[in-house]
């Protein structure tokens, strides 16, 4: 058996993303996952790996996408803020169809928000795209220590796989809780080789490659680049939607939930199930692509949906659309945070704990 | 099975920055891990380095931990001088207090909690180190639940220390662990 | 003469690297298809075009010179050549790995991302293409159009009140700590041709040999922007530019000047 280890979420993410065989690591700190390069920094020249501590998350993802350009397993991780200064360079790693991860650790609100807090307020984002010009990334939304191990592997899989990036989510709470994590290899899929990748025509096949754009790449035809981008989507859609049901077969309220927030919902459905109320949990674990049908077919099964989320509402609106106005759709928000009196930095800032969303749970089930 | 392991242990230590509140939950959960199937340890802090409000939660248990954080733990361990009216409240019926009276403003008005009034930071200073409080009230807290065996925790703190350059300052803690089992008055 | 048998030997054509463009990519009298074959010239003469890869920054380098030159190539967001071009060299430290910038993309947007890379002391090597306009945009000003020059967005001439002072790159760039080599270059006559050609080789050599980064300034013509004749261009060069940007080798510094422990 793999070993077993304490770690915390960035811990695990590291870990992930060094059992992936991912050895170069471009980064910059920000709270709250200043682990990860950390982590990395003393870990990848042991293996012979390259960490680099850019200027800015704008270089970051600049160094990512070069990197991919040359065929290694690059990634970078970064929170909120950082994430908004690298959207330029998401939306060229995704034109130029090459393999990268980012890791984006959110924290609250937009501008400076609470300087590192937790919070959920990244979903419309990461998943719609803050880049310009219809791209589309994978983005997986770990809510443990082991699934943060675990999908970093996937995560690069999956880049390799489709060529697209893949972001990670997760926020401050995944980021520093530890959670005991087996350190286990995850076997996938043969993947094909990088014969695109640029190091110089005489290290390879001496076919030269050279990139300028995507349009460029599909004869210059717009709706010809589209059309394949499109197919390459679809078939993500069609095999690599992920999601997680839990106790739902015979809910009459089905709460959705991801990330930290469905740890708290998981929580508060056993409490409901304990009461005899029969509340159920649909945790999307893919947020692009959304699971949709999945959705919809749990909730009218259950007839009412409870989304939480730790943020003013954007799941909700994923849900929604999903379950096109069949069943009545409640959020419970940021609004739902329990907030201490005193303290105005962790405690002030309040949590959704799984105590509040039950009492939610009651008023509907 | 050590005695009076039930399977399931929640426990909040509040403090600021500084007072080890984080050292011993995490500790806790570090010594949690070869008897516990499932752990979680979530820190919760300030962004300034030191001096802010700290706080974790540990949770450990034989069975999937679907929360990771609760509004009324089955325990908490106040250090200093955190606030006392917003735990001593939040506490489950039944629950444990663990803090140092000598240092609130108030006193403790439920009755259906079980409080335990330590002077930690006497007792620390007194071994040698009032940094050692922390050690004090873990003491007591695996004396009064038997979460885990308190010579785990050693076990786990001799590790973490090993190499360090202070080695009184290990001795000073083991000794405040135990300081703070004898005094929590179990029985 | 009749009877006298004619032998023919080709002394002059293009470079074996030098892909041809399907269509004209360069305005005529713009410098850069010399400088393209310039470089052309020095991969197959140092015989690293089989591990040489390029970065093209945005400007008139973006499209037309990945695609003229038969190596390894990209085009590269606005500015962030040389932060793309690090990872490239860190992941295959065997490459050479060079950028092609003009001065908005190196001058202005990608400023820092240059700057920082210099700092970190990257085995890079940069050729800078200062012609003293946005040339595909039109001829905005840029960081590097000379005091009194006008442009579309210093109609009256560019006045250091209100829109500041030239930039220095190759002065700046050899008072940094990481850079090997920094010289500034004109291919405005044959002779500055060859100089030229002996800078950029020297630039990729430190990068070969491991001593820092290799940067090459040339000053270039944009008949287009400058609305000048080609024959007027290399004038302008001569007179204006040198004047503001004199060409010179500003560091050149070999192994032996690096600390005992870095070499």
């Amino acid at each position: 058996m793999a070993e077993r280890v304490l770690i915390d979420g960035n811990e695990a993410i590291a870990r992930g993303a060094i059992s992936a065989g991912c050895k170069h690591f471009f980064g910059y700190p920000i709270t709250p996952q200043n682990e990860i390069p950390e982590f990395m920094s003393r870990e990848l020249p042991k293996i012979g790996g390259v960490f680099v501590q850019s200027e800015c998350e704008a270089a970051s993802v600049y160094m990512v996408y070069g990197g991919a350009l040359a065929g290694a397993r690059v990634m970078t991780s970064t929170a909120s803020p950082g994430f908004s200064l690298m959207q330029e360079g998401i939306s060229y790693i995704a034109e130029a169809e090459v393999p990268a991860v980012i890791v984006n650790v959110m924290r609250m609100g937009p501008g400076i928000g609470t300087g590192g807090q937790h919070g959920q307020t990244d979903y419309r984002q990461v998943t719609k795209g803050g880049g310009h010009g219809a791209y589309r990334c994978i983005v997986l939304a770990p809510y443990s220590a082991q699934e943060c191990f675990d999908h970093m592997q996937l995560a690069f899989y999956l880049a390799d796989k489709y060529r697209v990036l893949v972001l990670v989510l997760t926020d401050f709470i995944i980021g520093r809780m530890a959670e005991p994590v087996e350190l286990r290899t995850l076997e996938f899929d043969p993947l094909p080789g990088k014969d695109w990748a640029l190091k110089g025509k005489a290290l390879k096949d001496g076919k030269r490659k050279f990139f300028v754009s995507a349009a460029f790449n599909y004869g210059g035809a717009p709706p010809r680049y589209y059309q394949h981008m499109a197919e390459v989507y679809q078939k993500i859609k069609d095999s690599e939607i992920r999601y997680e049901a839990y106790r739902e077969e015979d809910a009459t309220l089905l709460v959705v939930s991801y990330g930290s927030s469905a740890r708290m919902a998981k929580r508060a459905v056993d409490m409901a199930r304990a009461e005899g109320r029969r509340a159920g949990l649909f945790r999307p674990v893919t947020l692009w692509p959304f699971p949709e049908e999945a959705v919809q077919q749990a909730a009218c099964r259950a007839g009412k949906v409870l989304v939480v989320e730790d943020s003013p509402g954007e799941l909700v609106e994923d849900v929604k659309f999903a379950v096109q106005g069949k069943v009545p759709v409640h959020l419970l928000g940021i609004w739902g945070r329990y907030t201490p009196k005193g303290g105005i930095m962790t405690g002030g800032s309040g949590i959704i704990y799984p105590e509040n969303i039950l009492e939610e749970v009651r008023g509907l089930a | 099975m050590e005695k009076g392991r039930t399977g399931y242990f929640e426990l909040i230590v509040a403090g600021r920055g500084g007072q080890g509140a984080l050292t011993i939950g995490r500790l806790l959960a570090d010594a949690g891990m070869s008897g516990y199937r499932h752990v979680t340890y979530f820190p919760n802090y300030g962004a300034a380095m030191r001096g802010g409000e700290s706080e974790c939660t540990v949770i450990l248990s034989d069975q999937e931990i679907t929360g990771l954080a609760m509004l009324e733990p089955a325990a908490v361990i106040l250090m200093g001088a955190a606030p006392l009216e917003e735990f001593e409240r939040r506490i489950k019926p039944g629950g444990l207090l663990i803090f140092d009276g000598s240092l609130a403003a108030q006193k403790v008005n439920r009755e259906d909690i079980k409080v335990i009034d330590l002077p930690a930071t006497r007792i620390a200073a007194e071994l040698g180190d009032s940094r050692a409080a922390n050690f004090v009230f873990l003491g007591a807290y695996l004396a009064a639940t038997g979460a885990v065996l308190p010579e785990l925790c050693e076990e786990v703190l001799e590790k973490k220390l090993r190499g360090g350059k202070n080695k009184t300052l290990l001795s000073i803690d083991k000794q405040a662990l135990r300081e703070g089992a004898k005094l929590a008055g179990v029985g | 003469m009749k009877g006298e048998v004619v032998t023919r030997e080709k002394v002059y054509g293009s470079p074996k690297l030098r892909v041809p463009l399907p269509f004209r990519f360069f305005c005529p009298g713009c410098h850069y298809g010399v400088i393209v074959r310039l470089i052309c010239e020095v991969l197959e003469e140092l015989g690293i075009e089989g591990r040489a890869v390029g970065l093209a920054g945005v400007g008139c380098s973006f499209g037309p010179i990945p695609v003229a030159i038969d190596i390894d190539f990209t085009a590269c967001p606005h500015g962030r050549a040389p932060a793309m071009a690090t990872a490239i060299k860190r992941i295959h430290p065997e490459a050479v790995v060079f950028t092609v910038q003009g001065d908005g993309d190196l001058g202005a947007i990608g400023l820092g991302c240059f700057m920082n890379a210099l700092l970190r002391g990257e085995k890079l090597t940069t050729i800078f293409l200062n012609n003293a306009c946005y040339g595909t945009t039109g001829g905005q000003m840029a960081p590097t159009t000379i005091l009194g020059m006008r442009t579309t967005t210093t109609p009256e001439g560019r006045d250091p009140r209100t829109t500041g002072y030239p930039l220095h790159a190759a002065e700046l760039v050899a008072t940094m700590k990481g850079v090997a080599y920094s010289a500034r270059c004109t291919v405005h006559t044959p002779g500055n041709f060859r100089r030229a050609k002996k800078a950029v080789k020297t630039a990729f050599q430190k990068q070969m040999d491991g001593i820092g980064y290799g940067f090459v300034e040339f000053l270039s013509a944009c008949p287009t922007n400058w609305r000048l004749s080609p024959p007027d261009c290399l004038k302008f060069i001569s007179e204006k530019m040198i004047t503001e940007y004199p060409p010179a080798e500003f560091k050149n510094i070999d192994v032996s000047e690096l600390p005992v422990e870095w070499r």
